[in-house]
């Protein structure tokens, strides 16, 4: 069978995946939180932007205000919520988010309900690239587009700002970076504010490419934690190789009928074997 | 898991036309002995174990039979005693399923289920309710649901549903190579082989593509689709899945190549809007199990006259209709039992068995149970065709039978009872 065309479908999901994958790693080199709750952050941000189209206010309102929700409930809890736990375990940490995850995945579905059709309509669905004998929707490309200008924009957020030096500091050592005057919980912050606006850009993007749902769009964050292992949890450029890597993966195991019935596995096989092989140290993209 | 029981709904041919709401103009009901005089007598306790919470709700295929028992009880009830009505949910799942039929059953002696909707029910109880000696008349998606001595379904069953699609798909679009997708779930064997065998016998070429449900990469299914070369689909699957597959299908223009027909749960009064209905017009064709929602005939405005008089706050849909009908099915068999002191388990489930079909326009042919030796039940098999139009539901085809060679057995026994289509429903075509 021809994979090409294949390939050329994995482009919009692993640009969802890349997307989400530099989201998760930003925050997580911050605060060293891995935030399940990623997923459902995107999912109120495709919704409100559902339910303000669908009541005529312009679309472009609706990507802002739903990117802008997603935004300050990250921000909001990397406030409040976060830096009261800041010193307890990695895994506590990460479970409060999960926690999180299933509420905002409750309250959706109470508010939105689940199994039904409906669908977030972009301008660009209809515009395309043929790509393989495929065509590739304009909105998938912009996917891509945006997950290369975050994974950019973010490398010199870090590399050469103020808040991306303390950012790496805290990243290297948190109590140091707080003996030395770095400010550690409105840095933290910030990186939660990042985290919430990728969010809430994927979210949409995912609501347009897949569905608009509220478990879809919660469980987006678990293929993601697979892109953002392959980068370590650590390079960004790694974390958007990552998640092109497992869209990709995944697109293409549909050309395989034996095994595409565990397609979705694909991603975290790839990056368990990644681990295994590479080791523990590195990561795509771990030099940078 | 969630998806898997999304897809399960999907399957759920049961899902049938749902609609909203009607402002259609009802009379007086028509309830049981219509004495207009409450029951007051020892109740007559019936039953149901339907999803209600978990992945997904049925509740309004219970609440519009517990509107009908409530007409029934308003209007002398079965013989002077009243019916009450007991439902229970299975949240979607086996084992919850099994304790709230044993609730029921054994703890509330109910003397009949009624109504149950459930994706998993059947599987969990069929066997319990042979032993126990009690029926069900309800609507279900597994293949228990249509193979059990002791349960016997309003709606066709996800099979049948497909059956009737792919059948459209060959007697009207010319389809020599047919796929059959469905998400890999339990019973999706079941489903796409039946197809594989109906076109066996048809001179259909049906290649069956299961899929994984976990996976959010839609665009690379339709384009697995496409490599098939097949000229034509029946995609399983619910109304916001298929929403979904027919938006990523409409990306590669795959309408121009290939003819949709989907089962009976895409007939939802939220999928026009779900999708590109300038670019789905007249290119989607949806099998129908029960008569459009719309339909002026007898049955079906007597349901609307129930709902409106004793359920006005429940959602009037394809649930809602089959709940009625299962209800109004299981009281006309329990009022041949002329003494109300003989009323019990064992005497309502002979008097369902032995029951002379029953003429509804909600359904294509009469129902019926087929005598206590009948060891399956499919009486719903003939269906309907609709298409979208100009941005709204156009009824396509009336009744008709897909022939399924599977169901000989079933036709055999109709022959005997001398069961024939009859399409009563009266709509606008």
């Amino acid at each position: 069978m021809n994979l090409l065309p294949f390939v050329a479908s994995g482009i919009g999901v692993g640009a969802v995946y890349a997307l989400s994958s530099v989201g998760l790693v930003v925050l997580y080199r911050a605060s060293g939180t891995l935030n399940f709750a990623f997923g459902a952050f995107g999912g109120l941000a495709a919704f409100f932007a559902f339910e303000l189209s669908r009541n005529d206010v312009p679309q472009v309102i609706g990507w802002i205000v739903g990117i802008a929700v997603s935004t300050i409930i990250s921000y909001g809890y990397g406030r409040i919520f976060a830096p009261r736990m800041a010193h307890r375990d990695r895994v506590v940490r990460a479970v409060a988010t999960l926690g999180l995850a299933l509420f905002l995945l409750g309250a959706m579905a109470l508010y939105w309900g689940v199994g039904r059709a409906r669908r977030l309509v972009l301008p660009t669905d209809l515009d395309y690239v043929l790509l393989f004998g495929v065509r590739v929707s304009v909105t998938r490309l912009i996917a891509l587009g945006i997950a290369l200008l975050m994974a950019g924009g973010i490398g010199l957020l870090l590399s050469r700002t103020r808040i991306g030096l303390a950012m790496r500091a805290l990243a290297s050592d948190r109590n140091i970076s707080s003996v030395i005057g770095v400010r550690v919980n409105a840095t933290d912050s910030f990186a939660w504010l990042v985290n919430g606006a990728f969010a809430g850009i994927a979210g949409i993007l995912l609501a347009n490419i897949n569905r608009l749902d509220p478990g879809v769009l919660t469980f987006l964050v678990i293929p993601a934690i697979a892109s953002a292992i392959l980068a370590r949890l650590s390079s960004l450029w790694g974390a958007f190789i990552g998640g092109m890597i497992c869209g990709e993966v995944e697109a293409v195991l549909t050309g395989f009928p034996d095994i595409m019935l565990i397609r979705s596995a694909g991603p975290y096989i790839v990056a368990l074997l990644f681990i295994m092989v590479v080791g523990a140290g590195q990561g795509v993209g771990s030099r940078e | 898991m969630k998806r898997i029981f999304c897809v399960a709904a999907g399957l759920f041919a049961a899902a049938l036309l749902v609609g909203s709401g009607s402002a259609m103009a009802a009379g007086k009901p028509d309830c049981g002995l219509n004495t207009g005089k409450a029951a007051t007598g020892q109740p007559i306790p019936v039953g149901a174990v339907t999803s209600m919470s978990g992945i997904g709700s049925f509740k309004e295929a219970d609440e519009a039979a517990k509107a009908y028992f409530d007409c029934v009880n308003a209007n002398g009830g079965i013989h002077g005693r009243p019916i009450t009505y007991h439902d229970e949910d299975d949240q979607s799942k086996l084992d919850v399923a099994a304790q709230a039929a044993k609730k029921l059953v054994g703890d509330e002696g109910v003397y009949i289920m009624v109504g149950s909707t459930s994706f998993i029910e059947c599987i969990a109880n069929a066997d319990y309710y042979i032993k126990q000696n009690i029926l069900e008349v309800g609507l279900g998606i597994p293949s228990q649901c249509y193979k059990s001595k002791n349960i016997a379904e309003i709606n066709a069953g996800p099979l049948q549903s497909g059956i009737g699609g792919a059948d459209y798909a060959r007697r009207k679009l010319h389809a020599k190579k047919l796929v059959c997708w469905i998400f890999k779930v339990p019973g999706a064997d079941y489903i796409c082989g039946g197809i594989e065998n109906w076109g066996k016998h048809f001179g259909v070429n049906v290649v069956s593509i299961y899929s994984d449900p976990s996976s959010v990469d839609v665009q690379s299914l339709v384009l697995q689709y496409a490599a098939t070369g097949a000229d034509s689909l029946m995609v399983f699957g619910t109304d916001d899945i298929g929403a979904q597959i027919l938006n990523a299908a409409q990306g590669q223009d795959l309408a121009a190549k290939m003819n949709f027909t989907v089962p009976t749960s895409y007939y939802t009064v939220r999928l026009p809007g779900a999708i590109d209905s300038k670019y789905w017009n007249n290119r989607l064709w949806v099998n129908s199990e029960l008569a459009p929602m719309d339909s002026k005939a007898k049955d079906n405005m007597n349901w609307h006259a129930v709902m409106d008089a004793y359920g006005p706050k429940v959602l009037k849909d394809s649930f809602s209709q089959a709940g009625y009908i299962a209800a109004r099915i299981v009281v006309r068999a329990m009022l041949t039992i002329k003494d109300p002191a003989k009323i019990n388990r064992s005497t309502v489930t002979a008097a369902v068995q032995n029951m002379t079909p029953y003429h509804t326009d909600i359904l294509c042919q009469p129902w019926y149970w087929g005598g206590p030796g009948a060891t399956e039940h499919n009486a719903n098999h003939v269906t309907r065709t609709v298409t979208v139009q100009d941005g709204k539901w156009k009824n396509l085809e009336g009744c008709h039978d897909s022939d399924d060679p599977s169901i000989e057995s079933i036709r055999v026994l109709e022959k005997k009872l001398g069961i024939k289509v009859e399409d009563r429903a009266i709509i606008k075509y």
